[in-house]
């Protein structure tokens, strides 16, 4: 092949690419498969629900549990709807900002009654009385306050959900992953903010009427509450043997050194290096385990 | 000034470019700051910053973060994988800009963008003044810095914020490749009117890299500067 007719196929090829890149450019910017939503604020009774009915049942504890941490911090994380207020993502938000917005406590308790009896689970009479002091208690001013004008903050997504049902699932999907973004400093300034509001860390089980932190904390960043502990605490997660990395990078490292030594006793320099080595390590993973 | 280094196609040298200017600018005593958008996080590395600073993503965010120093006038902001959360890739594409009017520190700001994630580039292309294309002589570029173009063209005739100005740098040029050679009567065809820069193959550009060192901390003479200087000279007359 000549070097001309190289540099001739290249401009070719450079037109054929040039077109293809133009089309890039075009799907791009008809708009079609960019989901960049823009943060706003809608009347509550403006959102609808999810045009083909919910995803997954609603739990009316989960409901409550938000409800608390709503009406103390605010709705940290928006729902997210689509260009004509269809819900996409934040259901269970959803309910408990409608939950918070009701002032007459019967009302209030009805309604969740309501949201209790659309799933197939029933409330234990021993319980009944502390879900009923918990919905009296729902801190119906503050959310007036926080929510004056009645609107919610909210994520518009620029899409259709009757219209374009894969992407709105596929938006509520990804909108439900992020939830799980928050960081160990996130939570101790969280953690600080509910225990201003009265939540408190209960050693067991919380009493009548008690809200437990750690419980609060991970009902809003949707970890788990061993996790939220961990992250309290600054405690590391151990691997799944028990031990943790340095131990176990320690451990591989003397087995090693075992091995080696048992093959060099000719050399002996080199051996009593090892040993001297060999009973550093030793020492040192003995104060690790030693210590927690 | 900001720069964003773009293109639609990977490796054409883009981290290499925005490092080597970055290096020069600051060199010649003008405050800059690489903000580092690739979650590959190479122009973090390579400048010799640590990787699990708080950088692009928290300053994205609205959180606190860290410009981390590299030589005098010079500093980075790291790139982490965190970029590629949903959380910055729902934000609105003037969030940048945004940030910076309120922390306008530097005078130069080079944001180097990833190939491949149009929402970063898109964050970057917004809230630049200037940006350079980088090619190399091969299709998938021409490609790509189509797709770039069209996009920036379409903000500027829309009067919309971002870049109003921009050039093509060719970058790891070799005249005695054949493509190499035939890049800029190519691009003169693709693109014509858009001024043109060459950056030659030159080993000191990734030894540089290798060393974690800023380009002119750890050469002070070598062609791949003459290139960057000329692109330099272009950048002031903007």
């Amino acid at each position: 092949m000549s070097k001309k007719s190289m540099e001739d196929k290249f401009m070719d090829a450079a037109d054929s690419a040039s077109k293809a890149g133009q089309a890039l450019a075009d799907q791009r910017m008809s708009g079609k498969y960019s989901l960049t939503g823009r943060d706003g604020r809608r009347p509550l009774k403006n959102i609808k629900s999810r045009p083909g009915g919910s995803t997954r049942t609603i739990n009316p504890y989960h409901v409550l549990d938000l409800a608390e941490s709503i009406s103390t911090l605010g709705l940290l994380q928006p729902v997210a709807i689509d260009k004509n207020n269809f819900l996409i993502a934040g259901e269970h938000r959803l309910e408990a900002c409608r939950l918070l917005e009701i002032n007459d406590i019967e009302t209030r308790k009805s309604h969740w009654k309501q949201i209790l009896n659309n799933t197939d689970k029933k409330i234990k009479a021993s319980e009944e009385e502390l879900i009923s002091n918990r919905l009296n208690e729902l801190n119906h001013k503050d959310f007036e306050k926080r929510y004056s004008d009645k609107q919610i903050s909210v994520l518009v997504l620029p899409l259709d959900a009757k219209e374009d049902v894969d992407s709105a699932l596929a938006s509520e999907a990804a909108e439900n992953e992020k939830r799980q973004n928050y960081s160990k400093e996130e939570i101790s300034r969280l953690a600080d903010k509910l225990k201003k509001a009265g939540f408190i860390e209960p050693k067991g089980r919380p009493k009548k009427g008690e809200r437990s932190l750690k419980k609060a904390l991970a009902v809003i960043s949707g970890k788990s509450y061993r996790q939220i502990e961990r992250d309290l605490s600054g405690e590391k997660r151990p691997t799944h043997d028990g031990l943790f990395n340095e131990e176990k990078e320690l451990l591989k490292i003397l087995k090693l050194i075992r091995k080696f030594e048992a093959n060099i006793s000719e050399d002996h320099d080199l051996f009593n290096q090892l040993r001297n080595i060999h009973k550093k390590m030793d020492k040192h993973l003995k104060n690790l385990l030693k210590n927690e | 000034m900001k720069i964003a280094v773009v293109s639609g196609k990977g490796g054409v040298g883009k981290t290499t470019i925005s490092c080597g200017l970055a290096s020069m600018l600051a060199h010649k005593g003008e405050d800059t700051v690489v903000m580092d958008l690739d979650p590959q996080g190479n122009a973090t590395w390579g400048l010799g910053a640590d990787l699990n600073a708080p950088g692009s993503y928290y300053m994205l965010t609205g959180r606190e973060f860290r410009y981390q120093h590299v030589t005098d006038n010079l500093s980075v902001i790291a790139a982490s994988q965190e970029l590629l959360s949903h959380e910055v890739q729902r934000l609105n594409p003037e969030s940048l800009s945004d940030r910076l009017e309120s922390l306008n520190i530097a005078e130069h700001w080079i944001f180097d963008c990833p190939p491949g994630n149009e929402h970063l580039e898109k964050l970057a292309i917004v809230a630049a003044d200037i940006a350079l294309v980088i090619v190399d002589a091969h299709p998938y570029a021409i490609q790509g810095a189509r797709r770039v173009m069209i996009e920036l063209e379409d903000r500027r005739s829309k009067g919309r914020l971002g870049a109003k100005t921009w050039s093509l740098v060719m970058s790891r040029l070799d005249k005695r490749r054949s493509m190499d050679k035939a890049l800029p009567k190519v691009l003169e065809k693709q693109f014509p009117g858009i001024d043109q820069h060459i950056v030659h193959q030159d080993t000191p550009l990734s030894a540089a890299t290798i060393d974690r060192t800023p380009l002119m901390t750890h050469t002070k003479k070598c062609r791949g500067i003459n290139d960057l200087e000329k692109i330099y000279q272009w950048v002031s007359n903007v």
